[in-house]
């Protein structure tokens, strides 16, 4: 069967278990007795068994398997959680995380897994390890109620029940053809049955070396055996006469009545929907909106008390559809925040710092396309924070600040932005000290250098190469990285904020649009054409006097609070004909905050600020700077939506 | 046995022909997903290669626009009542051609199509999949394609891009 088309939603479950495994590790390390965790981890591993075994991926279910193992005998108190253990037990973890990784490359098989499966058992079967392999292939023959019916009523005419348990010999190579053999010998004697394990798979050669099969006949049982002795490679046979009344019968039918039973509770809460579907029901709705307003202004024309009742309607209606739809797409920032305890202790261990991690505002909720990207720049500032941030514990006594370093991590919506800020109280950025890089790298001169702005030289941290540690760790320091979660942030509309005080600690702080799929606009109007600038980039709006304007070289440029910002007339970037801005003496200028600098953009008109639906203009204008995407406006035209970092 | 040189024998293609000055051209009927009137209203992209007129809304989708004229360097299209946007499918994403006018729909025997000339009629054979001589009419065949290729409109993208048409 093909199984590809269950491999996502294989993959996305994995990544849940996962993640419920971390949490009651870290737990368990501080609570070893907590049998509430201890079941929660076991039922995830559970889980993860069964869901490997399903999907055929044997290793992961192997190792899924012993740590079951092992968490039984936790569970049932023959074993306590040592450190010992859980530390194999994180190993564990770690190896399913990277197993999960390589299933969704397609290479399950490249990863060893022996060696952590022989820690696990030495815990789950203390001294007897060796036997394990046997124990767990233990054959059992089980029978439905109808098959046993078939042998009693075989039975008055003369007709027994036989277990036939047969070994081949260990160096045997054909072992399908001589179960075929066998099997031909059996129903030459008499009537099969069962198997342990399956005649299917005693065909595919799965199987160790010992099979059993269950068989009916009214022939001697030495007849057989004499005939079976003489296959080539069978090590030994054993048939044994069963009294139908011992045999085990089967529950399958009710196990699974039983277990359907617990689960259907819980089962009905959620569907997994692929985003793409939600993308399509959100342009769907974008349409309506735009329709909206078409049907708006449409019934202005109209007087009727009725049109416009249900027009008022429609809206109203509209306008929830279209919250709800954003909502379904929403996902808890703490699906990200959670993986972070587990990133904090192996840090800490590592740099053999104590740090206590706090969580604030998980529930935050994000959008999904949002929070998918934002995970790795979080990783990266927290690797920052607890590499250059967080003092050892031996500086921090000097300083008199308490032993255990702290890290806050903090989530809060604020109108249309999700704040997250990341807060350590390390020794914070030594000013001094990014100024004396920057210069030595050359970004900025000697002269520039002594009027810099805290900020602005803490702005010097995104650019490329830049790392103020002196040594590079294995954790952080090679120069990569804060540029690299700039871009991210920058790629999603986000910012990216600095805070720091020297030995009190550092705050980055990350502002992020609730949703990709719609954004707030500010709509300005150059010649006919009108255009929406995302309102992250508008720094503010203010008006100008032709006459305040002066000149750098050729360069247009204003002051603003003192500062002297360049101005760029809009209609030059984008060659807009019929631009009537020159001739006006007062100017609308849009200050836009273009990664670090602010820039004056003159429009001819400012129409109003709008959330609108982001289209994209396809493949064919993929690559054409500047823009965006587009949005349908209320009379049907296109507005294109300006991205004007690269351009202006 | 018989049925199959019947097949053979009627092996056509559906063309959707239209007029370009005074030349016809031809596209696979497959390849056209709609045809329309110029009443939408085109937005210009800036920076877009010099052929792309815009983009319109075309019940809801934005729809980029050549000009097939200006892609050919065959003078400029006058806005007339028989103008029309026949949006295409290239790979996977939908494209409008501003035409003349669109003449018919027919069915043109395989058998008529022949390889294009190096230059026919002022189009350079790289964007031709051949001419069809139909009836004393010649009518060529456009490879959409290459005429409106994502790298060949980026390529183009690229040189306007460096032009320094702005003041900075």
């Amino acid at each position: 069967m093909d199984m590809s088309q269950y491999l996502n939603v294989f993959m996305d479950e994995c990544n849940e278990h996962l993640l419920a495994l971390n949490q009651s590790l870290l737990e368990l390390e501080h609570d070893p007795e907590n049998s509430v965790v201890l079941d929660r981890f076991f039922r995830a591993a559970h889980t993860l068994k069964g869901a490997s075994g399903t999907m055929g991926f044997n290793k992961m279910a192997t190792l899924t398997h012993a740590m079951e193992d092992v968490l039984s005998r936790l569970r049932s108190k023959e074993l306590l959680a040592t450190p010992e253990i859980i530390n194999v037990l994180f190993e564990s973890v770690d190896l399913l995380e990277i197993l999960t990784k390589r299933i969704s490359e397609g290479k399950e098989e490249d990863i060893e897994i022996a060696g952590v499966i022989q820690d696990l058992r030495k815990f789950a079967e203390g001294d007897k390890s060796i036997q394990s392999a046997e124990r767990r292939f233990s054959l059992q023959l089980r029978y439905l109620e109808s098959e046993r019916q078939q042998i009693i009523e075989a039975q008055p005419e003369g007709a027994k029940f036989y277990h036939i348990d047969i070994t081949l010999s260990p160096g045997c190579l054909l072992k399908g053809a001589r179960v075929f053999m066998v099997l031909r010998e059996i129903e030459k004697w008499g009537s099969i049955i069962r198997s342990a394990p399956s005649l299917k798979e005693l065909e595919d050669e799965n199987f160790e070396l010992r099979f059993i099969i269950g068989a009916l006949s009214s022939n001697p049982p030495a007849e057989l055996e004499s005939a079976v002795v003489n296959i080539m490679d069978i090590d030994k046979i054993q048939i044994d006469e069963v009294d139908p009344d011992a045999m085990q019968i089967e529950k399958r039918v009710q196990d699974f009545a039983e277990r359907g039973e617990k689960y259907k509770i819980g089962a009905i809460q959620t569907v997994r929907v692929d985003i793409k579907k939600l993308d399509d029901l959100m342009n769907l709705v974008a349409e309506m909106v735009i329709n909206r307003s078409r049907l708006e202004s449409l019934g202005a024309h109209i007087e009727s008390k009725d049109l416009q009742d249900v027009i008022g309607q429609v809206g109203r209606l509209t306008m929830d559809l279209r919250d709800n739809v954003l909502k379904a797409r929403m996902v808890q920032v703490d699906t990200v925040f959670s993986r972070f305890p587990r990133l904090v202790r192996d840090l800490a261990k590592d740099l053999n710092k104590e740090i206590d991690l706090e969580i604030h505002g998980g529930e935050t909720e994000l959008d999904r396309t949002v929070i998918d990207e934002i995970a790795d720049p979080l990783i990266h500032i927290i690797r920052n924070a607890i590499d250059h941030g967080i003092e050892t514990t031996a500086e921090r006594q000097k300083v008199g600040k308490s032993e255990r370093g702290l890290l806050i991590l903090r989530a809060y919506q604020e109108g249309n932005n999700v704040v997250i800020n990341v807060s350590d109280d390390g020794k914070g950025f030594d000013l001094k000290k990014v100024k004396e890089k920057a210069l030595k790298q050359g970004l900025v001169n000697t002269e520039r250098a002594s009027e810099l702005r805290e900020d602005e030289i803490l702005g010097f941290t995104f650019l490329p190469g830049f790392s103020t540690a002196d040594q590079v760790t294995d954790v952080s320091g090679r120069g990569v990285g804060m540029d690299v979660v700039k871009t991210k942030i920058d790629s999603l509309g986000g910012m990216i904020h600095i805070d720091s005080e020297p030995g009190e600690g550092t705050t980055l702080s990350i502002r992020l649009p609730l949703t990709l799929a719609i954004i707030q606009t500010l709509m300005v109007q150059l010649g006919k054409e009108i255009y929406a600038i995302p309102s992250g980039y508008v720094d503010q709006i203010t008006s100008l006097r032709s006459k305040e304007i002066k000149h750098i070289r050729k360069q247009e440029v204003f002051m603003l609070r003192g500062e002297v910002l360049p101005l760029i007339r809009l209609q030059h970037v984008l060659e807009t004909p019929g631009a009537i801005n020159p001739d006006l003496d007062e100017l609308d200028v849009v200050v836009l905050r273009l990664g670090d600098r602010l820039v004056g953009c003159v429009v001819d008109l400012l129409l109003r600020q709008q959330d609108v639906v982001i289209k994209s203009l396809g493949r064919f204008l993929s690559s054409i700077k500047g823009i965006a995407g587009a949005t349908i406006l209320g009379d049907g035209r296109v507005a294109l939506i300006l991205d004007l970092r690269s351009v202006a | 046995m018989r049925e199959k040189q019947a097949e053979v024998q009627e092996e056509t293609r559906q063309l959707v022909i239209f007029k370009l000055g005074n030349e016809e051209f031809g596209v696979d009927i497959l390849q056209a997903k709609e045809i329309e009137r110029m009443v939408h209203e085109v937005t210009r992209v800036p920076r877009a290669p010099a052929f792309v007129e815009g983009v319109i809304n075309l019940r809801g989708d934005i729809i980029p626009i050549v000009d097939l004229r200006k892609r050919f360097n065959l003078g400029n299209i006058d806005i007339a009542p028989e103008t029309r946007i026949i949006v295409v499918e290239i790979e996977g994403s939908q494209i409008g051609m501003v035409v003349d006018a669109v003449l018919e729909v027919s069915r043109v025997p395989v058998s008529a199509i022949e390889a294009a000339p190096s230059i026919t009629r002022g189009v350079d054979a790289y964007f031709l999949n051949g001419v069809a001589n139909v009836s004393e009419r010649l009518i060529i065949l456009l490879n959409l394609e290459r005429v409106l290729s994502v790298e060949e409109a980026q390529e183009v993208a690229k040189i306007t891009g460096e032009q320094p048409g702005t003041e900075e």
